[in-house]
């Protein structure tokens, strides 16, 4: 049963997470007046909410732009012109093309006007162990920096972030740490930082060990498996000085497997604000109307009633999250583990954590088919939802090989 | 009207057209034997559930474009590695898209699938619904050689169209630049209302342009594409043949002309004898289509 309680637990996290909002804002709310922020004036500009970005000593409105999609250079410009000066790319981003567009559009910008930060991922990694080998060297980070510098065509770039990692051994390979530290000395990267999505609080902890890193970009959203772990080591980086950078706060954008349920993304991203330990968002907007609801973020963190509702429905999102009540069980002709295989398929479609998913299902031993003798489905489930749908669904996970799975 | 129906089923044809319909790990793709190098898959099939595990941040793009599933091998021979990453997209429509949204104009291009290019440690081309990138650390001729060679061979075994999408092929030959065309899934322009764009870049008395069009489901949307254009415009002027010129507030000028449920457009150029000559062009090459 501990699984289920874990399950709950989660649930209630969130629920409170989203009810307990106003406490969150009011904490917030010293934050602004902590950094300053002119509320003085009627002009939308000079309501934007800053926070510092740790030591670093930037002051960054809560919203950047993650520019990894957009491919309209007018797109960026109005969002400079609405007041977003952070702009993230990397190194990887559409083959270079990303770097190269806001390379040429950026020439028309005094350089102390923006906040830029690109990435780079070294080459050699063992994709199995995440770890780096020996083909990993400090002269290919160099190398794809260079490249990098040469797209954009500034002469220095104020975040350089290794991309992606989730090993702390990775994460604190020194030929990969000498690179970066030898381009800051140059002066070409004003801080050094880490961005990662998988593992985050295990990398948020060696970037606090590392005395290297200053900033860390990292995933955090309503829909994490592991929120309160993220909350430590957001607060533990905070402590130590490291600036946030949030990423993936709209989950993937949409509540459903079908893609016909969006994200209310004014109230994910103001959720991920609640925690004053995420100093800015680099939602990855495409469309001015997009950028309009961004820029409304920007000037108030607080949610509505409206968006309390949708964000309190998405983590309660009948399609997606079994909340382990358990009353399933006795009605399954074939005694089931239901709860269980739901929660595999919640790892799957809600997570995307398919390695989590397919262990669960092998470690629940069942056949290829559990619900193949069948012939109606017995279960009533409170939430509605198709469970022998969902069990067809999922089960095919544990006939997939597991290295097809990453 | 008769010629533009032709022309809007044949729009409607190639975006819906598909070179498979079978996706993820179902999907097999063969990799070819390279002399001397053992083919090592140690590789998932990633399918969009775990495609930013592989490429991060720009599997968003990937996931915009009809992404399906990827399938990686790696030839190797001693210290010499060679990657070959093939994405399969929903069909040849949203292949192509992505690969011209990673192209760059300063590229080698060469004969291969729809189109490729070669560097000295890459070849990327695409074919079908396939797009494909053979990779290599080694920056030397006789690897580069062998990498195409290689390239060759994939693009061999995949199935799917070797022509660019019908539509693209409409757009007049004429003071076009070269490797120009491209698909645009969404958000064409900034606005979430243009979807599934067709573009081409011209240039005409060395000034540069960009005329597109796109064909939504019927009449309706059609119009009201346009009315929600036209609404964030800053002001709007009919000029003749039906041509309309909007003053965008973030994309300056834009011609457009909407015909039964197609819209065509043309950005850098506010001639609008010019942009209607490329429409009629254009309808001429679907009429004999």
């Amino acid at each position: 049963m501990k699984k289920s309680e874990n399950s709950i637990n989660r649930r209630k996290f969130l629920l409170s997470s989203v009810l307990g909002a106003s406490g969150v804002v009011a904490g917030a709310t010293g934050l602004k007046l902590q950094e300053g922020v002119l509320s003085t004036s009627n002009d939308e500009a000079s309501k934007v909410v800053y926070r510092t970005l740790g030591k670093t000593g930037i002051k960054l409105p809560v919203i950047s732009m993650g520019v990894m999609r957009a491919d309209n250079p007018n797109l960026v410009k109005a969002a400079l012109a609405k007041g977003i000066v952070h702009l993230d790319t990397a190194n990887g981003y559409q083959q270079g093309r990303n770097e190269e567009m806001l390379g040429k559009l950026l020439v028309d910008y005094p350089r102390e006007s923006y906040i830029i930060a690109t990435k780079v991922k070294p080459g050699g990694r063992d994709r199995k162990t995440g770890l780096y080998t020996e083909k990993t060297t400090e002269e290919d980070f160099l190398k794809k920096f260079d490249e990098s510098m040469e797209r954009l065509g500034i002469d220095y770039v104020d975040i350089l972030y290794h991309h992606s990692q989730s090993k702390r051994e990775a994460a604190l390979y020194e030929p990969v740490l000498n690179a970066m530290k030898k381009i800051k000395e140059s002066g070409r990267a004003k801080h050094l930082g880490i961005s990662t999505h998988k593992n985050e609080p295990e990398i948020i902890q060696a970037a606090i060990d590392s005395g290297v890193y200053e900033v860390v970009l990292t995933a955090y959203n309503f829909k994490q498996s592991h929120i309160p772990e993220m909350n430590t080591a957001l607060e533990n980086a905070t402590k130590a000085g490291l600036g946030i950078v949030g990423m993936k706060n709209l989950a993937g954008g949409f509540l459903d497997k079908e893609k016909q349920k969006p994200v209310n993304a004014k109230a994910a991203l103001k959720w991920a604000l609640n925690n004053p330990n995420i100093h800015t968002l680099i939602p990855g907007f495409t469309s001015f109307e997009q950028l309009d609801d961004c820029v409304l973020v920007m000037t108030d963190t607080e949610m509505n009633s409206q968006e309390k509702d949708d964000l309190m429905a998405a983590t309660s999102e009948q399609g997606m999250y079994c909340n382990a009540c358990s009353l399933c069980v006795p009605q399954c002709k074939k005694d089931l583990p239901v709860p269980e295989l739901m929660r595999a398929y919640m790892y799957t479609y809600g997570y995307r954590e398919l390695k989590k998913a397919q262990d669960l299902l092998t470690s629940l031993d069942l056949p290829d088919n559990p619900c193949s003798d069948c012939n109606e489905c017995t279960i009533s489930c409170v939430k509605e939802f198709s469970v022998a749908e969902k069990i067809a669904d999922i089960a095919r996970l544990k006939n997939v090989p597991s290295d097809f799975i990453a | 009207m008769k010629t533009v129906n032709i022309i809007l089923g044949l729009l409607l044809i190639s975006v819906l057209s598909s070179g498979s319909c079978v996706y993820g790990a179902d999907v097999k793709v063969v990799f070819p034997k390279l002399k001397g190098y053992e083919i090592v898959k140690d590789y998932p099939v990633y399918i969009p559930d775990n495609l930013w595990d592989y490429i991060n941040g720009g599997a968003d793009a990937y996931l915009n474009y009809g992404f399906t599933d990827l399938h990686i091998a790696e030839y190797v021979k001693g210290e010499n590695r060679i990657k070959v990453e093939v994405y399969h997209h929903k069909n040849n429509v949203y292949a192509y898209g992505m690969y011209a949204l990673e192209r760059s104009p300063d590229y080698q291009f060469i004969d291969l699938g729809i189109q490729g290019y070669a560097e000295n440690s890459l070849v990327n081309f695409v074919k079908g619904p396939w797009y494909v990138k053979v990779s290599t650390y080694t920056e030397d001729k006789k690897t580069g050689d062998l990498i195409l060679k290689l390239a060759n061979n994939v693009e061999k075994g995949l199935e799917g169209r070797s022509k660019i999408p019908e539509v693209l092929g409409y757009f007049p030959k004429e003071e076009k630049i070269l490797n120009s065309e491209s698909f645009i899934a969404d958000n064409y322009l900034g606005y979430s209302f243009l979807n599934e764009v067709y573009t081409s870049g011209y240039k005409h008395n060395d000034k540069p342009f960009v005329v597109f069009i796109l064909s939504p489901k019927n009449i309706e949307k059609s119009e009201e594409i346009v009315e929600n254009l036209l609404s964030k415009a800053k002001s709007s002027t009919v000029l003749k043949e039906g041509i309309v010129s909007v003053e965008d507030p973030y994309n300056g000028t834009i011609l457009i002309k909407r015909i039964e449920k197609s819209i065509f457009g043309c950005m850098g150029n506010e001639d609008p004898d010019l942009f209607n000559n490329y429409i009629n062009k254009m309808l001429g090459s679907m009429a004999k289509d």
